[in-house]
């Protein structure tokens, strides 16, 4: 009964007029922006979150999230058509819904597309709604000593999870959180690596951060390679009617299996911290491959190749919101900036969350729901339009994205010197990614590292200063334990052959 | 021997290593405090330490292989200037101008040619978008031109 009494506040709240716009709003940004190749959804929510600010916190994050779900739809459908991946997880589909076009098939493809990234995100959404409040009511136990053993839990996991090196991502763990450090230590009142510049005291802009690492870095390493993929394609897509779209009765009954599989694989590799959608695409198509019968078909066409990975990715990026909501760690870097505009709204992240604002959580969940059905509904009709749009040439694209980073970034304060450490950001994003370190964990850490820190106080001022409290409170060992055992997974495989050399002699 | 891709992973992780003692030094100055009661250099102090071990480990750890596209230093200059440029301009003489510069400097950091008139059509076009958007509906207190422009036009003509 519990849950219908919320589920109808979540209905009032996110049927209201302006839930409504906005969740239109950012769900149609989101398609955009997901199909262009260059910007994704990161960089678009950091410009669109200081456009928020004058707006209601729950209307914002319903139009902030969609514009995260809604770039999923639009990155898949620049894969399909045109072999250009709009966002990163969405490269996948490419793999067959590429070759499904060749074959004239692009409609089929893009209403498989649509119909599993539908699925896969509104079951991931039953799963928010059940598991958010469960662990939050968990939390709610914790005390600062348990919340900061999960904060660090948190970042490892997001290290030791994401691809490449363990220790880079740990070292990009730890400059987010010395970033975090910057500014004015409420505390002691002494300003911390501000560097006298009086732009640095309320600390670095989130939106300086994200635009700069993600944004401007990205833009400056594409337009070394500025050529657009694929477009010859362009032409066999005007016409995609809808007879075309509907699937055989045998290509029907073989949907199933693979959306409900991908949508498994995306809801759980979703929750975890560290791997997002991209790498529930991958999996959910590598398990695909595996158990189908005609593996040989993959890769030429297979509709299954096209839905169990557009399920996953869905899925995954609405299950991410479960950790976010319920103990206010983002699984992701979409995710530490949803938390951020969340904190710019004046709301606390964490395990009460759920119970302190109610007409929030439930909403927003709610408007998942609407928003993959107008996704849904809206997918289609834009088709013609988005392969206008995804044709625009990079010398057109860069630019216009450049002047709304420079904007975003002076948005935010109206303040001049935003966008210079905007810049800075980009140069030093471009450093990592020449030298291919994942910035991904730096904004987790930026966002978490204020947390950990005051949570590290009060543990020591409750403890008096004894370390050994984190290893008396079995939730908080169990917590540490997982950490230190995925810091040294990475490390069994040197290990074991270093000791069966020593061994072998 | 070290191959010259190497060397700049071998530099960066130097760079990490003194980063850490940086840290190191600057929580000891800022006052590490006690342990029931830890000071604002306590944190940077922790984060130094395990920064400058974590950088040790990247010294000696292999790298792995990466593509040997050369670095675009000419784009970076380029958008970083172009960046700069809107900054400098934006309060000062307004932010058509700024955007112009943005453009401008953006269009000659990438390396496919630009017509001289999508330029300009670009330009226009982000000025109304940029005035309708951020000055007409957001309010932010950017002016189009700044009026020291204008009366430094009307005065010279």
């Amino acid at each position: 009964m519990e849950l219908l009494a919320n589920l109808s506040l979540g209905i009032e709240t996110a049927f209201s007029f302006d839930a409504l716009i906005y969740c239109f709003v950012g769900v149609f940004i989101g398609t955009f922006v997901g199909a262009l190749p260059g910007i994704g959804p990161m960089v678009t929510i950091s410009v669109a979150l200081p456009l928020t600010f004058g707006l209601d916190p729950t209307v914002a994050l319903i139009m902030l999230a969609g514009i995260f779900y809604g770039a999923q739809y639009g990155g898949s459908i620049s894969s399909i058509l045109l072999n250009l991946p709009g966002t990163a997880s969405t490269a996948v589909t490419a793999l067959d819904g590429y070759p499904m076009t060749k074959n004239g098939r692009a409609g089929l493809a893009l209403f498989i597309n649509a119909v599993a990234s539908f699925c896969g995100g509104s079951l991931a959404v039953l799963l928010v709604m059940g598991f958010a409040p469960a662990i939050a009511d968990i939390a709610l136990g914790f005390n600062s000593t348990e919340y900061f053993s999960v904060m660090l839990l948190g970042l490892v996991a997001a290290c030791t999870m994401s691809n490449g090196s363990t220790l880079k991502a740990l070292v990009m763990v730890a400059f987010g959180l010395v970033l975090g450090i910057v500014g004015l230590d409420l505390n002691s009142g002494v300003p911390r690596f501000t560097f006298g510049f009086l732009g640095l005291t309320e600390g670095v802009s989130l939106i300086s951060v994200a635009m700069g690492l993600f944004g401007i870095a990205e833009i400056v390493t594409k337009m070394a390679n500025a050529r657009h993929g694929d477009v010859d394609s362009s032409h066999m897509i005007r016409h995609v009617s809808f007879r075309d779209m509907l699937p055989r009765r045998d290509e029907m009954r073989r949907l199933w299996g693979p959306i409900l599989r991908g949508t498994g694989i995306g809801s759980m590799i979703g929750s975890l911290p560290g791997s997002g959608p991209t790498v529930a695409a991958f999996m959910a198509y590598a398990i695909e491959k595996k158990a189908s019968r005609t593996p040989e078909k993959f890769g030429t066409g297979a509709v299954e190749g096209v839905a169990a990975p557009e399920a996953a990715n869905n899925a995954s990026v609405q299950a991410a919101f479960i950790p976010t909501l319920s103990l206010g760690i983002p699984g992701d870097v979409v995710m530490a900036i949803l938390l951020g505009a969340m904190i710019m709204h004046g709301i606390i992240p964490g395990p009460q969350l759920i119970s302190s604002q109610p007409a929030m959580f439930w909403g927003l969940v709610v408007s998942f729901w609407i928003g993959n059905l107008m996704l849904l509904v809206l997918n289609l009709p834009l088709i013609g339009l988005l392969v206008k749009i995804i044709t625009v040439p990079s010398r057109i694209l860069y630019p216009v994205v450049i002047f709304f980073i420079c904007i975003g970034s002076y948005s935010v304060a109206n303040n001049v010197f935003d966008v210079m450490v905007t810049l800075v950001f980009g140069i030093i994003g471009y450093v990592f990614m020449r030298l291919r370190y994942n910035a991904a964990p730096v904004l987790l850490g930026f966002i978490l590292g204020p947390m950990m820190e005051e949570n590290l106080r009060r543990t020591l001022v409750i403890s008096r200063g004894d370390l050994g409290v984190f290893l008396d409170r079995p939730v908080s060992v169990a917590l540490l334990l997982l950490s230190v055992v995925l810091i040294l997974m990475p490390l069994r495989k040197p290990l074991t052959a270093y000791l069966k050399r020593r061994f072998a002699r | 021997m070290i191959r010259n891709r190497d060397r700049s992973d071998v530099l960066f992780a130097l760079v990490i290593v003194s980063f850490g003692f940086f840290l190191i030094y600057s929580g000891i100055e800022l006052s590490v405090g006690k342990m029931s009661r830890i000071g604002p250099g306590f944190l940077p102090l922790c984060l130094g330490v395990v920064i400058s071990v974590l950088g040790t480990g990247i010294l000696f750890e292999r790298q792995e292989g990466r593509e040997d596209a050369p670095p675009n230093l000419r784009g970076l200059g380029l958008v970083s200037l172009a960046i700069a440029a809107f900054a400098a301009l934006v309060e000062t003489v307004g932010l058509f101008s700024a955007t112009a510069a943005l453009v401008l400097l953006t269009a000659l950091a990438n390396h496919e040619r630009i017509r001289p008139l999508t330029l300009l059509g670009t330009i226009a076009g982000l000025c109304v978008v940029g005035y309708l958007l951020f000055v007409v509906a957001l309010q932010l207190p950017f002016r189009p031109i700044s009026p020291e422009l204008i009366s430094w036009f009307t005065g010279a003509a």
